[in-house]
């Protein structure tokens, strides 16, 4: 009874919000906005959730001990945004804004370039053209690369058109083949959560 | 001094503004050398930032419009309709059973209701979007120049093989294993262009940091000078790593 009752909650539900693709009217139009409502408050406790379980961790941490100090930052720097926050607004020109701009923008970007570095050594490492697939793939890359920068037109002129080609003809292409992949998987995959062939999402 | 003229001064001064990015993003390329406290600080502190940040928004974008302001409104004028918000909320709350060993199955009511709700929402729009992309594809042939029309034919003909690709209800052998074999080179290409894009992502997001140091010349050598102290006094008398048997030979 512990998973067969969701189970046959999740059915109900989704029959119903499948149903209401294909059936107009009144009462489909009520329950269109029962549902909304049903997630927006989900997603507030859900908002709920994830404070109570970042709190619960550092938390332990700091009871515990493990990395103490840099989860007291973490949680001092959570305070102080909210005391920004509520103090002064979240507009542009305020202190919660200027703190964005000079502390998170620069951290996220300044973590996301270090990976310019690990991708290209990972790549130096990994990329060797063994066979014809992966000799595609270093062509397309490189081409591709060299049709974003200056350098690559100097080289060679067709090398910018080269690249605008690759990028709308075989990798729109390839990705097109892989959105279809995604979404028949997906398809699936929700086709065995409404029957309750997929149960990992439930616990014991 | 109120706390609201003392917080502007501090946060919104230029020394702050100058000092504080440019120290950020020396601190987290500090890492390029090897993991360090400092990195650790600025990894933290941009944890924290982040999630300040994302909690704030949420109660501004989604907590107060969509529960406190209904909830307030239920208590000025309350409709028969607003029981489904009660019900709503107490289904909800079983989430937090989770974080519960004994009753952890009592949140597979909301689970159990989430996810059918998401099948019963996701499937006929996943089915859209197949259709939708189908119908993008089927677009005439005769596309002005060769050029063009060599794309109609590299994504038509590339498209149908890559999802050949996927086709396993037969052996890939004779045609079906030729074509298939077009479908892997086509989505190598995808694979490669994919990187190449990622890479050229990351390293204008590089260009971005440096173009920020050269902007504040003063700070960035300061801090890189004070960075580079810091760590030459950590690796050396702070934390004495054990040489690997391959370093301590050579």
């Amino acid at each position: 009874m512990k998973k067969e009752i969701p189970i046959l909650l999740g059915l109900i539900v989704g029959i119903l919000w499948y149903g209401e693709f294909f059936i107009a009217g009144m009462f489909q139009e009520n329950q269109k906005l029962f549902f909304a409502n049903g997630m927006k408050i989900a997603g507030v406790i859900g908002i709920m959730v994830g404070v109570y379980s970042v709190a619960r961790q550092n938390y332990y941490k700091i009871k515990y001990n493990n990395e103490r100090y840099y989860a007291i930052l973490r949680v001092f720097m959570i305070f102080l945004m909210i005391f920004l926050g509520i103090t002064s607004g979240t507009s542009p020109g305020t202190p919660f804004s200027s703190m964005f701009m000079s502390v998170y923008v620069p951290f996220q970007a300044t973590v996301f370039s270090l990976l310019a570095f690990y991708i290209a050594s990972a790549a130096y490492r990994s990329f060797k053209a063994k066979s014809v697939e992966s000799g595609v793939l270093l062509a397309a890359s490189i081409i591709v690369m060299l049709s974003k920068i200056p350098i690559g037109q100097e080289i060679w002129s067709q090398i910018p058109v080269m690249g605008e080609w690759i990028m709308d003809a075989p990798s729109s292409a390839g990705r097109r083949a892989i959105i279809f992949g995604g979404y028949l998987g997906s398809i699936t995959m929700m086709i065995r959560i409404f029957f309750g062939l997929e149960r990992s999402h439930l616990s014991e | 001094m109120d706390i609201k003229a003392l917080l502007d001064n501090i946060f919104l001064n230029d020394m702050f503004v100058s000092w504080i990015p440019v120290l950020a993003t020396i601190m987290i390329l500090s890492f390029l050398y090897r993991d360090n406290p400092l990195y650790k600080i600025g990894e933290n502190i941009f944890i924290g930032v982040a999630l300040g940040y994302g909690w704030i928004l949420s109660w501004e974008y989604i907590v107060d419009p969509f529960f406190i302001m209904p909830v307030k409104d239920m208590f000025v004028e309350f409709h028969f309709w607003d029981i489904t918000y009660i019900l709503w909320f107490l289904l909800a709350l079983t989430m937090f059973f989770r974080f519960s060993r004994k009753n952890a199955w009592v949140a597979n009511y909301y689970f159990g209701f989430l996810f059918g709700y998401m099948a019963g929402y996701y499937i006929p729009i996943a089915i859209q979007n197949i259709l939708r992309q189908s119908t993008d594809l089927m677009k005439p042939i005769n596309q002005g120049s060769f050029f063009e029309s060599s794309k109609w034919f590299v994504i038509i003909f590339g498209t149908f093989a890559a999802l050949m690709y996927f086709f396993f209800s037969k052996p890939h052998r004779g045609l079906l294993g030729k074509t298939a074999r077009v479908g892997i080179v086509v989505m190598m290409i995808f694979f490669g262009a994919a990187f190449g894009s990622t890479v050229m992502g990351r390293v204008s997001l590089f260009i971005d940091r440096a173009l920020l140091l050269v902007e504040f010349p003063m700070q960035s050598i300061v801090c890189t000078i004070a960075v580079i102290i810091y760590m030459i006094i950590y690796f050396k008398f702070i934390k004495k790593e054990k040489l690997h048997d391959d370093e301590s030979f050579i």
